[in-house]
C-alpha cells in the first residue's frame, strides 16, 4: 500500500508537462542514438548529459532514463533492417530479425521487438519497485566495511562478467580507480598525484571520462573503420507491424523468459543487456521444438532477446537507486549526474529523495508506452534518421563532446583532458578493453576509498574488519568468485574440450 | 598485434611503476587507523603492475597464432586517425586565442572530409552553421562563460 501510494505521488510528479516532454524528448534521442551504429546508449547519455545541467535533478533523470530505455528500443531498428546492431545488446535481434526483413516481414520483426520491449519493460519497472523496498531496509543496516566489499564487489563483477579478457578489464578497474585518485585528498587536505597540474586539483571529473572514453574514443574508431550502411529496401516491409495470432502463441513465451532473465542479469553489476540478450536468445533455442529455425527468421530469436535487453535496464536501475551501486557503464553515467546535482545516491535517497525516486520510477512507466507508441508508428521516420551521413554525424558528436565538457566547469584543461581520454579510449578499444569498468571505477573510486579509510580508522587500522563482519565478508567471496569464474570456466571448458577429443 | 600488446603492457608497467614511486612521496601507511593520502594510489598502482605484468608475459608467451589481427587493419585507416586526431588537436590548440566558436568550426572543417565529405561548400556551410549554433545554444541561451578569443569584443556572451 505504501509502495502504492509512493508511485502514486511519482505519477504526480512525473506528469507534469516539462517532465512528459523531458521523458519524451529522452525517449526520442535515445531511439535514435540507440539506431545508429557506432555510439552506445553510454556515449550518448555521456554527451548529452550537459544538456540537463540546468534542470532540477528529477527532470534530468527522467529524461535520462528515457534515454537509456530508448536506446535500447532503437538499436533494433538497424538490426532488422540493415543487419548491424544499433548497440552491444542488439546483436542477437541480428540473426533473426535481418533474416525476417528479407523474407518481407521487417514489420513483424519491429512490431513484435517493441511490444516485447514494452511488456518487458513495464515489468521490469515493477519488479524494480518491488524490489526495492526491501533492498533499501537492508542496506540501511550497512557500514563503511559492507559499502566498502559492496562497492569492491561491484568492481569484481564488471570486470569478471563484462565479457572478454578479465586480465583486461582488471587492468581497466585498476586505471580507473587511479585516475579517480588526482586531486586533493578529502581527508588530509594535502594535494596528491598532481604533477605540478594546477587544473589537476580538483581530480578529474567523471564526465570527462566517460565522454572521452564512450564518445571521442568511438568516433576514433568509426574513422577508422568507415561503415556504410545500405538499406535492403526491396523485399522490406514495415507496414504490417501488429503480430497475428499465431506468432504472439509463438512469441508469449519468449517474451516471459526474457523479461526475467533481463532482469535478474540487468540486477548484477557488470553484466547488463548484451549479456542478457545472449542468454535469452540460448534459452529459446534450447526451448523451441524448432531450433534449426533459429538463425533462418524465428520470430522467437527477436522477442527474447530484445525482451531482455529492456527488461535489464529496470534490474539495472535497482542497484542504481537502492544501494548507489551502478552495473554498467550507462547507469555509473547517471550515478556521476546525481552526485553532480548534489543527491547522495544509495538507499538514503528512497528517504530523503522520495519525490525523485518514484518520479523517476513512474517515467519509466510513462516512457515505455511512449517508446511503444513511438517504434511502431515513427519507424519509417527513424529510418530516414539513419541516413544521415557519417561525414556529419561524427564530427557534430566530437563538437557536443567538446562543449558540453567544457560546460561543466568552463576549463580548457578538461577539452585537453577529454582529447587525452579520447585517445585512450580509441586504444581501448583497439586492444579490446572494456571501458566500462574504467568509467565505473572512477565514478565509485572516491566512495570506495572513503569507505576504506572510514572502516580502517573504526577498526584502529586492522584490516579483520572486513572479514569478520558476516555481510562485509560474504559480498568479498562474492567479487572474488565473479573474478575467479571466468577463469575456472576457461579450465573447466578446456577440460571437456580434451575429453572429446579423447 | 602481439607486438602491440607487449608495448601495451610494458608501458602500463612503466606507468604503474612510475605512480607507485610518486605515491611513496605522500604518506603511505595505515597505522592505527591513520590512513595517508598516498595509501590508496600505491596499492592500486601494485594492482596495475601485477596485471599489467602480467598482460606483458601474455603477450610474450602465447604463439603469434594467438593474436588473430593485425593493429591497423588499413593504410587509408589509419591516415584517418590520425587526421581526425591532428584536426582535433589543432581545435583545441586555438581554443583560447581564437574563440570557441572558431575553433569548433576548424574541428568541423578538418575532420569533415576524414568521414568523407568531399564537397568544400557543405563543409563550410556546416562548420560556420555549428559554430553559430554552439555560441547561440550553449553561450546566449544556457549562458556558459565559452571563450570567445578574438571574437571576444565583436560577440558577446551575456
Amino acid at each position: 500500500m505504501e509502495t502504492f501510494q509512493q508511485l502514486m505521488m511519482g505519477f504526480h510528479i512525473a506528469i507534469t508537462p516539462i517532465n512528459l516532454l523531458l521523458c519524451f524528448l529522452g525517449a526520442l534521442a535515445g531511439t535514435i542514438i540507440g539506431a545508429l551504429p557506432g555510439i552506445g546508449p553510454s556515449a550518448g547519455l555521456a554527451i548529452l548529459l550537459p544538456l540537463t545541467f540546468g534542470m532540477n535533478p528529477t527532470s534530468a533523470m527522467i529524461m535520462m532514463a528515457g534515454l537509456y530505455c530508448g536506446a535500447m528500443y532503437g538499436g533494433t531498428i538497424t538490426s532488422v533492417l540493415i543487419n548491424v546492431p544499433g548497440e552491444s545488446s542488439s546483436v542477437m535481434t541480428c540473426l533473426d530479425g535481418y533474416q525476417m526483413a528479407l523474407q518481407g516481414r521487417a514489420g513483424k520483426a519491429l512490431g513484435i521487438a517493441a511490444i516485447g520491449s514494452f511488456i518487458a519493460g513495464t515489468l521490469s519497472v515493477v519488479f524494480l519497485m518491488l524490489l526495492s523496498i526491501p533492498l533499501v531496509k537492508f542496506a540501511l543496516s550497512f557500514g563503511p566495511p559492507e559499502y566498502f566489499a559492496l562497492m569492491l564487489m561491484g568492481l569484481c563483477t564488471i570486470a569478471g562478467l563484462t565479457g572478454g579478457s578479465v586480465l583486461k578489464a582488471l587492468v581497466g578497474t585498476f586505471l580507473g580507480l587511479l585516475i579517480s585518485t588526482p586531486g586533493m585528498d578529502a581527508f588530509s587536505g594535502l594535494p596528491r598525484l598532481t604533477f605540478g597540474l594546477t587544473g589537476l586539483l580538483g581530480g578529474v571529473d567523471f564526465l570527462v571520462v566517460a565522454v572521452g572514453l564512450f564518445g571521442i574514443g568511438e568516433v576514433l574508431y568509426n574513422a577508422e573503420q568507415i561503415m556504410k550502411m545500405e538499406f535492403v529496401t526491396e523485399k522490406i516491409k514495415i507496414k504490417e507491424v501488429w503480430p497475428n495470432r499465431a506468432e504472439w502463441r509463438a512469441s508469449a513465451m519468449p517474451i516471459t523468459r526474457g523479461t526475467i532473465i533481463g532482469f535478474l542479469v540487468g540486477v548484477l553489476p557488470g553484466a547488463g543487456s548484451t549479456i542478457a540478450s545472449f542468454m535469452s536468445y540460448a534459452a529459446e533455442k534450447r526451448f523451441s521444438k524448432h531450433p534449426e529455425q533459429f538463425g533462418k527468421g524465428a520470430i522467437e530469436g527477436v522477442a527474447g532477446p530484445e525482451s531482455a535487453n529492456n527488461s535489464a535496464t529496470g534490474g539495472a536501475m535497482v542497484p542504481l537507486l537502492t544501494l548507489g551501486i551502478p552495473g554498467s557503464g550507462t547507469t555509473a553515467i547517471m550515478l556521476g549526474a546525481l552526485m553532480m546535482f548534489g543527491l547522495q545516491p544509495g538507499p538514503l535517497l528512497f528517504q530523503k529523495n522520495p519525490d525523485f525516486v518514484w518520479g523517476v520510477i513512474a517515467s519509466m512507466y510513462i516512457g515505455n508506452i511512449m517508446l511503444l507508441i513511438m517504434n511502431i508508428a515513427c519507424i519509417p521516420l527513424f529510418v530516414k534518421i539513419l541516413k544521415i551521413p557519417n561525414s556529419l554525424l561524427f564530427p557534430l558528436i566530437m563538437v557536443f563532446a567538446t562543449v558540453g565538457v567544457y560546460s561543466v566547469d568552463g576549463n580548457i584543461f578538461d577539452v585537453w583532458m577529454l582529447y587525452v581520454f579520447g585517445v585512450m579510449g580509441y586504444f581501448m578499444k583497439k586492444f579490446d578493453m572494456p571501458p566500462a569498468p574504467v568509467v565505473l571505477s572512477v565514478v565509485l573510486g572516491p566512495m570506495i576509498e572513503r569507505a576504506l579509510r572510514q572502516s580502517l580508522t573504526m577498526s584502529l587500522g586492522s584490516y579483520d574488519i572486513f572479514y569478520t563482519r558476516p555481510i562485509s565478508a560474504a559480498l568479498l567471496l562474492l567479487g572474488l568468485a565473479a573474478v575467479l569464474w571466468p577463469v575456472i570456466d576457461m579450465f573447466r571448458q578446456r577440460s571437456r574440450k580434451r575429453k572429446a577429443g579423447v | 598485434m602481439k607486438r602491440a600488446e607487449k608495448i601495451l603492457g610494458g608501458v602500463l608497467l612503466l606507468f604503474a611503476i612510475y605512480i607507485g614511486y610518486e605515491s611513496t612521496l605522500i604518506e603511505t601507511g595505515a597505522d592505527f587507523g591513520k590512513v595517508g593520502a598516498g595509501f590508496l594510489p600505491f596499492w592500486l598502482s601494485v594492482g596495475l603492475g601485477i596485471t599489467s605484468a602480467a598482460l606483458l608475459v601474455r603477450a610474450i608467451v602465447l604463439p603469434v597464432n594467438r593474436f588473430t589481427f593485425e593493429f591497423f587493419s588499413d593504410r587509408a585507416g589509419r591516415i584517418r586517425v590520425i587526421w581526425v586526431l591532428a584536426g582535433y588537436l589543432l581545435a583545441v590548440a586555438v581554443m583560447k586565442p581564437l574563440g570557441m566558436p572558431i575553433s569548433l568550426a576548424i574541428l568541423m572543417a578538418v575532420t569533415m572530409p576524414a568521414f568523407g565529405s568531399r564537397s568544400w561548400k557543405v563543409i563550410a556551410f556546416t562548420s560556420i552553421v555549428t559554430s553559430v549554433c554552439v555560441y547561440v545554444v550553449f553561450g546566449l541561451w544556457l549562458k556558459v562563460d565559452l571563450p570567445m578569443g578574438i571574437l571576444e569584443n565583436v560577440l558577446s556572451i551575456y
